[in-house]
């Protein structure tokens, strides 16, 4: 199996008659993307917004991102299982543009009709400033979509709609007519290696637990399944989409599809290591026994695969930390050496136990970082999106005044941590 | 001019000794006390010295209402500079002096500078940055310890970094707490790297440490279930419909008591789960799902225990800080140990 | 003590000596898949574990 990506990035976005790329230069026609989602939308009404890198510019309510990738050949389509019948993805040619994102904001139209588990967190992208680095997205331009669904609307309809609308103008940006200007051209691919190179998994553990809190592979939610083999190409062509709103520790949509632990693993194939692919599990299960299945069956696939070694990631926290656990250890238990990447959670002061689950066998650990730590958080100058920040339906708070939060308050907050470098030590 | 703001307690502000201890939060322009020493080492330097003044079981009962006048008054002063204490042994001061110090270093992101002997339990409260004077356990020590609150705050104005760490290093106690720093790589490349290292077998450090939780001792029962009181505690948010205390649907501050008495079992519609870390649709339908009343009247008309207690408690834990919800729990321990409860079933989410 | 809770490990993590693994982790004294007369036999039955493990002395954490 193998991946052409033709790669485009941007310098600059704006609006314009028509929709095209014009060598780095990216205009968007707001007419263009009502016509591509037409019928998508009922009920829902868009305002179509700007964002740009290093501006001061906050947007909040945001749900998910998603990068805009369009095959280039053959009949299947990114994000399979979303329009019309799913088809295998993951070869022949895929067009992205890599810096760029559709960003979909907004609130639920019935929040009183939602458990309290069900109800969307907040995330706000800070795209400059204090903000940036805990900010998934700040470092991409942005199309957003902030939607605003009128009272007819019920909350399932508005979920199963943002969805297809975000992917159809995704696709369609990435179609763009392409004008002066070469693209960069990347193949993903497993190719053969050396036989003496270790043999490497990545175990990617995802949250899909219930409505507002799922996550679809082929358009189909990834509940009670048991873990499968996915190769890496797959991701970047969508198979995986995010319809997870616990905003600060969900993997977005775009980094399901371009996720660096993937890239670096890509990298470092026939190198450093024989680079397997990718083993996708399910966090959340709701008891300890299935929990602990659920890594035994992630270390026997990952051990049937002829794994040596596995770097591990999670999406979440709290409860999914210990079905994560269990997977590590239940790999090195099968022998198969494990490092796991994870946030730590202490305290705001410090003092706390870093982890709510460590076993003995989790005993190389990448840390994020500590995510109840308070920061001063200034305003920006313009804010998208929304009139105010929820602040995780304690308050709610005035973008245009600064505030103490900890990162929960960032969109992707936990992955981008990781990913800006950020780590816990211990200081005085 | 550079303005200094002195955080003292009622009697090192010259109030009174413990029945002034409930002494609401007040302002005084001019140094007080061992600010008067502090103000007259730094005359060099030009500085505007004033005092905040607050009873320790004031700040103990109505920490919100302090700290919010205390938040006027930087507001009003606009120090460049915040100390507070020394607290030496005093615990309740030493508690006063952390929080006031971490909330103006958070708020006013200006230097926070407080002094304590190392067995204060103040040590527990201390902010990032804060500086901790380390202290002798008595008043007996103030003159010495002025002296380095004195020789900190010259070296924050002179703007010497090293020379601030090393007084840090040098002066200063050493409560290390865990905090987020910027690494020399993002975390997937430190991740294959760490792999590697192992795969290699070359020695390795895991960057997150397993930490021990405190233990307690675990309690048996003493006589038999027969001649005790259970009592139903849980973790699940559940409240009668309405909250009417507001009790928090994650991180809950407080727990609350509801009365069980002449109930036989909790009914769909009288009560709901606030809790964001459960799908509660299901016991919203049936309550005894998180808290077994039903079968506990069962057993208790079947004397298997004595007595059912008349009130179960609640509070939230989803996201919560251990250190808070161990503060909750002897709450209710308190409270039920001084109801003669032998005996208690939690259910948790 | 007795602890009735899905996150049994978590549990022993933290030192809880009588530990219990109930049923599911949105409702770890329910079965509301049975009918009302079963789901509340099902709870006696759990509770009186509970309360066995009440009369049961522990030094260490354990799972009943």
């Amino acid at each position: 199996m193998e991946l052409e990506l033709v790669d485009y990035a941007l310098e600059e976005l704006r609006w314009g008659e028509r929709t095209a790329l014009n060598g780095k230069s990216l205009s968007i026609s707001v007419a263009d993307l009502e016509k591509q989602i037409e019928g998508l939308s009922h009920g829902i009404r868009i305002d179509y917004r700007l964002a740009r890198p290093g501006e001061s510019t906050r947007i909040v309510h945001v749900l998910d991102t998603v990068l805009p990738i369009a095959k280039s050949s053959g009949s299947s389509l990114t994000f399979p299982g979303f329009d019309g019948p799913a088809e295998l993805v993951g070869t022949g040619r895929t067009t992205r543009i890599t810096n760029l994102l559709v960003t979909v904001a907004g609130r639920f139209p019935h929040p009183e009709l939602m458990t309290p588990i069900e109800k969307p967190r907040e995330g706000i992208i800070d795209m400059a400033g204090v903000g940036a680095p805990y900010s998934y997205g700040s470092d991409y331009f942005h199309l957003v979509l902030s939607l605003t669904a009128d009272s007819s609307v019920s909350n399932a309809s508005f979920d199963q709609s943002l969805r297809p609308i975000a992917l159809r103008c995704a696709r369609f940006l990435a179609q763009a007519e392409k004008t002066g200007g070469e693209p960069e051209r990347n193949t993903v691919a497993l190719n053969q290696v050396e036989e003496r190179l270790p043999k490497v998994v990545l175990l990617y553990q995802v949250q899909s637990q219930l409505a507002c809190a799922r996550t679809f592979y082929y358009g189909e939610e990834v509940s009670r399944t048991l873990p499968t083999f996915v190769h890496p190409a797959e991701f970047f062509d969508g198979a995986l989409v995010s319809g997870n709103y616990k905003s600060e520790r969900k993997i977005p949509t775009s980094l399901h599809c371009n996720n660096p632990f993937i890239a670096e693993l890509l990298e470092r194939h026939g190198k450093a290591m024989n680079f397997l692919g990718v083993i996708l599990s399910r966090g959340y299960n709701d008891s300890f026994e299935q929990k602990r299945k659920m890594g035994l069956w992630v270390a026997r696939l990952a051990r049937n695969l002829g794994a040596d070694g596995a770097v591990a990631l999670m999406e979440g926290t709290g409860n999914g930390t210990v079905d994560f656990m269990q997977t590590v250890k239940a790999c090195e238990d099968e022998g198969i050496k494990t490092v796991a990447v994870l946030h730590e959670s202490n305290g705001p002061k410090g003092y706390e136990r870093p982890l709510v689950d460590h076993p003995k066998e989790a005993d190389s650990m990448i840390s994020r970082g500590n995510v109840s730590e308070k920061i001063y958080i200034p305003p920006l100058a313009t804010v998208i999106g929304g009139a105010d920040i929820d602040l995780h339906l304690k308050a709610t708070h005035d973008p245009r005044l600064p505030f103490l939060f900890d990162p929960t308050i960032f969109f992707g907050s936990y992955g981008k941590m990781g990913s800006s470098g950020f780590r816990a030590v211990y200081q005085n | 001019m550079v303005k200094v703001l002195h955080y003292l307690n009622q009697f090192f502000a010259g109030i009174g000794g413990e029945e002034k201890a409930g002494q609401e939060l007040l302002f005084i322009p001019g140094p007080v006390g061992a600010g008067a020493v502090i103000e007259n080492e730094l005359k060099g330097h030009g500085v505007e010295y004033a005092t905040i003044a607050c009873g320790d079981n004031y700040f103990h009962e109505e920490e919100e209402k302090a700290i919010r006048a205390m938040g006027a008054a930087l507001e009003r002063f606009q120090p460049d500079v915040f100390l507070a204490g020394p607290a030496f042994n005093a615990g309740r001061y030493g508690l006063a002096c952390a929080k006031v110090c971490s909330w103006v270093r958070d708020n006013w992101r200006i230097p926070a500078i407080t002094g304590m002997h190392e067995d204060n339990p103040g040590t527990q409260e201390v902010g990032r940055h804060v500086f901790v004077i380390q202290t002798g356990a008595s008043a007996a020590a103030m003159r010495e310890s002025l002296q380095r609150y004195t020789l900190l705050v010259e070296r924050l104005l002179a703007g010497n970094e090293t020379a601030v760490e090393n007084f840090r290093a040098e002066h200063c106690l050493s409560i290390p707490r865990r905090f987020t720093v910027r690494s020399d790589a993002p975390d997937y490349v430190r991740a294959v790297n760490l792999l590697l290292t192992k795969l290699n077998g070359q020695p390795y450090e895991s960057e997150i440490p397993r930490v021990e939780a405190k233990r307690h001792p675990i309690p048996n029962l003493t006589g038999s279930l027969t001649d005790a009181t259970v009592a139903l505690v849980t973790e699940g948010g559940l409240v009668p419909k309405g909250n009417p205390d507001r009790l928090e649907s994650s991180r809950g501050s407080r727990y609350f008591k509801y009365s069980l008495n002449g109930r036989e079992d909790l009914r769909r519609g009288e009560f709901e789960a606030m809790h964001t870390g459960y799908d509660t649709s299901t016991v919203d339908q049936d309550p005894d799902r998180i808290v077994p009343l039903d079968a506990m009247r069962v057993l208790e008309k079947a004397r298997r225990f004595k007595k059912l207690h008349d009130y179960y408690f609640v509070t939230t834990g989803t996201g919560a800080m251990p250190s808070k919800m161990e503060e909750i729990g002897a709450g209710i321990a308190e409270e039920l140990a001084s109801s003669g409860i032998g005996a208690v079933i939690l259910t948790a989410t | 003590m007795v602890l009735i809770t899905c996150l049994s490990n978590v549990a022993a993590q933290v030192g809880i000596g009588r530990i219990m693994g109930g049923s599911k982790f949105h409702y770890p004294v329910g079965q509301p898949e049975l009918p009302p007369e079963e789901e509340l036999r099902w709870r006696v039955s759990l509770m009186e574990k509970g309360l066995t493990a009440l009369e049961t002395p522990v030094q260490e954490p354990k799972i009943f």
